[in-house]
C-alpha cells in the first residue's frame, strides 16, 4: 500500500507539473499561504473575531472536500475527459492484478494527503498573523490544520459514500431525498449546529463528539469502499436527435453553440449546474454579508454588495461550459478558435446570466432595498459578470480549472478579481442602507459599464491569443 | 448489409490542368518542439489518385507532419501545398477541402453519432439531408447503424473509431489525411475501411495514410515513404510488392533495433 501511495503521489505531482509546468505549480502552496495570511491580517485589522474566520475557513474546506470526493465517481472516465488523454494509474486495475477497490481507496487517501499538504497546510499557516496578535497560540495553527483536515476528509467521505451507494443501483432521487430529509430533520431537531461543532474539532479537539467524528470519518470511508461495486457499468444511453432542432432555434450557424449546450445539458447535473453554483455563491454571500456587517457595524447597500459578489458566478458557469472540450479537438475542422470562443460567449449569456440575475433577485427579496440601489446593483452584476467572464476566458482559454494550480495565472486572476471587487464592496459599505449619494450613483454608472466593456474586449481578444497558443 | 459501393467518392477530382501539380506537396518541412526536432526538412509529394503510405516507427514525426500539412500547426521552416493552397497561410481553406482522421480523437462525448454528423455538416457548410443520407450509408457499411442515437461517451473505442472514419469522408474530400485508420476495428470493418480508401483514390482523389503497420502499407499503398527521426529516409513504389519486401526496405532505412525515437 505504501508503494502504491508513493506512485500515486508522484503521478499527481507530475500531472500538475505537466499541465502547468513545475515552476508554476511548485510555488502554489506559498501563494495560498500568502493569500490566506493577507486575508486573515486584513480581517483581523477590520475587527473580525477569530472564531468567525475559523468558521469561514472550515466552510470553505468542507465544500472543497465534498468536491474532491467526486474522484470516486469519475474513476478514470471523467478524469480523462477533463484532463485529456492522460492514462492514470487509477485505471491500472483493468490490466494489472490489483483490485480496483484497493486502487480507488489508495487514490482517495492520496488525494486527502496531497491536499492536506498542498492546500490545507498553507491555509492553516495563513492564520499565523493571529499568533503575532496573541489571538492564537502557536500550537493552535497545528490544531487548526488537523481540524481542517478532518472536515476535508469528512466532505470527501460523504460524497464518496453517496457515489458508492449509487453503484448499487440506488436511484439518484432516493439519495437526494435522504440528503434533504437528513438536513430537514437536523434543522427541525436543532441538531445541525451541534453536529457542525462536532466536525469542527478546532474548538475542543478532545471533546467526545470530535473524537467520535475522528473515528467515524475513516470508518465511513472504509464502509463506502466495501459498498462500492467495482464491476458497476452504466448502461449505454440513447438520445433522440436534438442537435438540428436546437440549432435552428439558436443563433448558431456552425453548431458550436448547440454542441456546448448539449454537452452541458446531457452531462451529470445538466442545466441545474449553473443554477446550483449561483445558489451556493448566494448562500456564501449571505454569510459573508452577516459577518462583514457585524464587523463593520453597518450593513452594506444590498444591491451593490450582492451585485458585486454574485458576478463571480461567471467563473463557475464558464467552467461548466468548457468541461468537455478543448481547442485541439476542433483543429481538424475548418473552424477558427475565435468562433469556438464566440459560441462560449453566447452560451454564457444564455445559461450564465439568468441564474446570476435570479440569485440577485432572491438576495434582494431577502434584504429589501431602494429601487435605485437595486438597479445600480443589477448594472454592477451584469458588468462584473461580463468582466469576470472575459478575464477568465483570456487567462485560461478553454481550461479554467487550470487556475487551481497554476501559480502565475491564479495570481493574475486573483488580482484581476480583487481590483474591481474590493472597491465595489467598500463603496457598498460606505453607502450603507440609506439613499445613495448622487456622486456614487454617477461613479458606479460610469465605471461598471467600462469594466463590462473591458470584459467583452478580453473575451474577443481570447480567440486570437489562444489560436496563437496552439 | 450493403457493401457501400454506391457511396460515390468525389469523381470531380481530376488531375489539374497542367497535369503535373501534386495534390499534396511538401518541401523542407521542419518543426521543433523545445529541443526535439519532430520534423526535420521533410519533403514529399502525393499525386491525385494516389494512396501514399507514410510509414515509420512510433514517434517518428508522422502525426506532426499531418498537422503541418493540414494547417493545424505552423512549420518553423519549409513550405507545403495541399490542393493548391498553402496550409500555413490558409489553414481553414485547406481543412474545408480535405478530410482528416486524427490518431487519438474521439467524437464529442455528449453528442450521438447522428448529431455529430449534423455538427460536421454545419461546420463544413454542407446540405443537412445529403449528409444524413451519406452518414446512414457509412453507418451501414461500417456496422454502427444501431448506435446512431447512442451518446458517444457510451460507445466502445471501435465504434468511436468508425464514427471518426465516417466524419473524415462525409464531405467527399479531394484529399484525406488518415492516421492509423484501422485502430480498434474488427477484421471485417478493417476490410471495409481499406475498400473505402481504395475507392477514394480510384476516383482520382489523393490519400496520405500514416501507419506503423507494414502489412497495411504494403497492401493498400501505391507508394510508401519511410520516415524516422522526422526525416523522410526513402520512398518506394509498391507495384504489388508484398509486406516482406517492404519490411526489408524498412529495416534497411530504419535499422534492425527498435529505435528510441525523439517523441
Amino acid at each position: 500500500m505504501r508503494a502504491l501511495l508513493s506512485w500515486l503521489a508522484r503521478e499527481e505531482f507530475r500531472l500538475h507539473a505537466d499541465l502547468f509546468g513545475s515552476r508554476r505549480f511548485a510555488p502554489f502552496p506559498l501563494l495560498v499561504a500568502a493569500l490566506a495570511a493577507s486575508a486573515v491580517w486584513a480581517l483581523d485589522a477590520a475587527g473580525t473575531a477569530p472564531g468567525e474566520m475559523v468558521t469561514g475557513v472550515h466552510l470553505l474546506v468542507f465544500g472543497f472536500g465534498l468536491y474532491t470526493g467526486t474522484a470516486g465517481l469519475v474513476g478514470a472516465d471523467l478524469i480523462e475527459r477533463v484532463l485529456g488523454e492522460r492514462a492514470l494509474l487509477l485505471s491500472a486495475s483493468a490490466y494489472l492484478p490489483v483490485s480496483k477497490r484497493r486502487l480507488l481507496g489508495a487514490f482517495l487517501l492520496k488525494d486527502a494527503a496531497y491536499y492536506a499538504v498542498l492546500f490545507l497546510l498553507p491555509l492553516g499557516v495563513g492564520f499565523a498573523p493571529l499568533v503575532f496578535t496573541g489571538a492564537f497560540a502557536p500550537l493552535d495553527l497545528l490544531i487548526l490544520w488537523f481540524s481542517l483536515l478532518l472536515l476535508f476528509a469528512a466532505g470527501m467521505a460523504i460524497t464518496f459514500a453517496f457515489i458508492a451507494v449509487r453503484t448499487r443501483a440506488v436511484p439518484r432521487s432516493a439519495l437526494a431525498a435522504v440528503a434533504v430529509g437528513a438536513l430537514a430533520a437536523g434543522w427541525w431537531t436543532e441538531m445541525l449546529a451541534p453536529v457542525w461543532d462536532a466536525f469542527v474539532a478546532f474548538d475542543d479537539p478532545l471533546a467526545p463528539a470530535s473524537l467520535a467524528v475522528l473515528l467515524g470519518v475513516p470508518l465511513l470511508g472504509i464502509a463506502s469502499l466495501a459498498v462500492y461495486d467495482p464491476t458497476h457499468r452504466r448502461a449505454a444511453r440513447t438520445r433522440t436527435a436534438a442537435f438540428g432542432r436546437w440549432r435552428r432555434r439558436l443563433p448558431d450557424e456552425q453548431g458550436l453553440l448547440t454542441r456546448t449546450l448539449l454537452d452541458l445539458g446531457r452531462s451529470s447535473g445538466g442545466f441545474a449546474k449553473p443554477v446550483v453554483s449561483a445558489a451556493l455563491l448566494l448562500l456564501l454571500t449571505v454569510f459573508l454579508e452577516s459577518v462583514a456587517a457585524s464587523v463593520v457595524g453597518v450593513a452594506p447597500a444590498p444591491g451593490l454588495f450582492y451585485g458585486s459578489v454574485l458576478g463571480l458566478s461567471a467563473f463557475t458557469t464558464y467552467s461548466w461550459l468548457t468541461q468537455f472540450d478543448d481547442i485541439a479537438e476542433y483543429r481538424p475542422f475548418p473552424i477558427t478558435v475565435a468562433a469556438v470562443f464566440r459560441a462560449k460567449r453566447v452560451a454564457f449569456l444564455l445559461v450564465g446570466i439568468p441564474p446570476a440575475v435570479l440569485a440577485y433577485a432572491v438576495a434582494l427579496a431577502y434584504a429589501s432595498t431602494t429601487p435605485l440601489d437595486a438597479l445600480l446593483g443589477l448594472l454592477v452584476l451584469l458588468s462584473l459578470s461580463a468582466y469576470f467572464f472575459g478575464l477568465t476566458v483570456y487567462l485560461a482559454g478553454l481550461d479554467p480549472n487550470a487556475f487551481l494550480f497554476d501559480t502565475v495565472r491564479f495570481a493574475a486572476f486573483t488580482v484581476g478579481v480583487a481590483v474591481p471587487v474590493v472597491p465595489a464592496l467598500l463603496v457598498g459599505f460606505a453607502a450603507g442602507e440609506g439613499d445613495l449619494p448622487l456622486w456614487l450613483v454617477a461613479a458606479v454608472a460610469v465605471c461598471a459599464p467600462v469594466l463590462g466593456l473591458l470584459g467583452v474586449a478580453l473575451a474577443r481578444r481570447a480567440g486570437e491569443k489562444w489560436a496563437d497558443a496552439v | 448489409m450493403p457493401d457501400g459501393s454506391h457511396l460515390a467518392p468525389n469523381v470531380n477530382a481530376a488531375p489539374s490542368e497542367s497535369g503535373c501539380m501534386a495534390a499534396i506537396e511538401a518541401s523542407g518541412l521542419t518543426k521543433t518542439y523545445g529541443d526535439v526536432r519532430a520534423v526535420d526538412g521533410l519533403s514529399l509529394s502525393v499525386e491525385r489518385g494516389e494512396l501514399f503510405g507514410f510509414l515509420g516507427p512510433n514517434g517518428a514525426g508522422k502525426t506532426t507532419t499531418i498537422e503541418l500539412l493540414t494547417g493545424q500547426t505552423r512549420p518553423d521552416d519549409g513550405r507545403a501545398e495541399v490542393l493548391g493552397a498553402d496550409p500555413a497561410a490558409d489553414p481553414l481553406g485547406v481543412r474545408e477541402r480535405v478530410g482528416i482522421l486524427p490518431e487519438r480523437h474521439a467524437p464529442p462525448s455528449y453528442l450521438t453519432p447522428r448529431e455529430f454528423f449534423e455538427f460536421v455538416a454545419r461546420v463544413r457548410d454542407l446540405d443537412d439531408d445529403a449528409v444524413a443520407e451519406r452518414a446512414a450509408e457509412w453507418a451501414e457499411r461500417l456496422g454502427f447503424a444501431s448506435k446512431l442515437d447512442t451518446l458517444a461517451a457510451d460507445l466502445s473505442r471501435g465504434q468511436q473509431q468508425k464514427v471518426m472514419v465516417t466524419q473524415s469522408f462525409l464531405h467527399d474530400p479531394e484529399a484525406v489525411f488518415i492516421d492509423e485508420p484501422l485502430a480498434n476495428l474488427d477484421p471485417l470493418v478493417q476490410e471495409r475501411v481499406k475498400r473505402a480508401l481504395a475507392e477514394h483514390t480510384e476516383a482520382g482523389n489523393a490519400a496520405l495514410l500514416s501507419t506503423h503497420n507494414i502489412e497495411v502499407a504494403a497492401e493498400l499503398c501505391d507508394r510508401v515513404g519511410i520516415v524516422t527521426d522526422g526525416e523522410m529516409v526513402t520512398t518506394r513504389q509498391m507495384d504489388g510488392a508484398g509486406a516482406e519486401s517492404l519490411m526489408d526496405t524498412f529495416l534497411e532505412a530504419v535499422g534492425e533495433d527498435a529505435r528510441d525515437t525523439p517523441r
